[in-house]
Parts: C-alpha cells; structure tokens; sequence
C-alpha cells in the first residue's frame, strides 16, 4: 500500500524535494525587480497559503502549543527593552526623512544588503521558515495521526 | 554609520537572545513562545501572518536599492 502524501512528505526524500521547491521558488522570487506585480505575487502566494492555514486549519495542537501559558512581563522584558530602542531609532530615522545617512531607518540598512540576490535568497528562505512553521506543524499533526 | 551599527547590533543581539531563550529554559521568555501564546486563538493566529506578511511585502515587493 502507498504512503499517505502527509507522511511523504515527511520522509526523507519528501523533505528533500520540498527543500528543493522553496529554494528554487525563493531563488526565483528574489531575482524579481520590486514594484513589480510578479514580485507582489511572488510574496502573495506564502502569504495566501499560510494566510487560509491560520484561518482554518492551524489548531494550536503541539506540545508546545498546548503548553503556551501566559507570559510575564518580567520575562519580556529584554524584548520590550529591544523593540523601545528600535522603535526610537525608526522614529527618528523617519522623522529626519526616512533616508538620512546620519540617522537611517532599519529598512535603509536593510535594503543595503538587499542589493545582492544572494542576501535576498537568504533572507528570503528564512522569512518562507518562519513563516511555515504553523504549515510544517500542520502537516505533523496530521501526519502523526496513526 | 553609528546608527547603522547600532541596527545591525540590535538585530545580532535579537537573534542570540533568541537562541539564548531557547535552550536556556530559564525566567527568560523567547519570542517563539510568545508567538505561542499569541497564536492560541484565531485573531491572534491572523494578526501574525499579517505581522509576516508586512515583512515579506516590505522586504522583497518594496525593496528601494541604494544609490
């Protein structure tokens, strides 16, 4: 009898041919010029897919899901410490115009690494990571229903 | 240039907080667990992708190269 395709794809040649897919499909996507409407679509098909499993089908269902308890304000605190100062530096960067070499905004910084496709690939590639995990652990949960 | 530092010194110490947080299961709190906790209903589940979707959209539809 054949595998289910959930657990194919979690076998080792189906972890392999995906790996391969979203590189290619990465590799594709970041060599588009931007505002583009291939590049919109590029970044709109993940978010689409990603978008109707969160809606529909993403049940918190882990064991690290399930153990998700609320956190303290204590515990964030190295985070909120983190997002004041960016959001401070931002706030300036965009207040001297959003382009000032002395003080720039994050995403002037970024787009200087942005210039090479090969920091986009990257980049890309771990945006699609983050952005699956809920579709990866999905796909596990239905996958480990036996 | 100093502020140009500063960012890509906050987004190493981001990154290995977050690693930190991870395999030390300490007071700490990492931000995938906080993205647990925010996931738990479907609001929150959708205020992250659109989160996401900000980024990817930001970062590789409306990229501006540097002159």
């Amino acid at each position: 009898m054949s595998q289910p395709p959930v657990r194919w794809v979690w076998s080792g040649p189906g972890r392999l041919a995906c790996g391969i897919c979203v590189a290619g499909y990465a590799y594709w996507a970041t060599g588009l010029r931007p505002f583009t409407v291939s590049a919109y679509v590029a970044v709109g098909i993940p978010v689409a897919v990603v978008g109707c499993v969160a809606a529909f089908d993403w049940h918190a269902r882990g064991p690290r899901a399930q153990g998700a308890q609320m956190v303290g304000l204590r515990g964030v605190l190295p985070w909120l410490l983190v997002a004041l100062i960016a959001a401070g530096l931002e706030g300036l960067g965009l207040a001297l115009g959003g382009r000032s070499s002395t003080v720039p905004t994050m995403s002037t910084v970024i787009d200087h690494g942005l210039a090479w496709h090969a920091f986009r690939l990257v980049l890309f590639c771990g945006w699609l990571l983050i952005g699956s995990a809920p579709l990866i652990r999905t796909l596990r949960d239905h996958g480990s229903v036996s | 240039m100093v502020v140009s530092l500063v960012w890509l010194a906050l987004l190493a110490a981001g990154l290995l907080w977050e690693l930190y947080c991870n395999l030390v299961n300490g007071r700490w709190v990492s931000l995938t667990r906080v993205g647990a906790v925010i996931a738990r209903n479907r609001a929150g589940r959708l205020l992250l992708v659109a989160a996401w979707a900000f980024a990817g959209w930001h970062l590789f539809a409306r990229y501006t190269l540097p002159r």
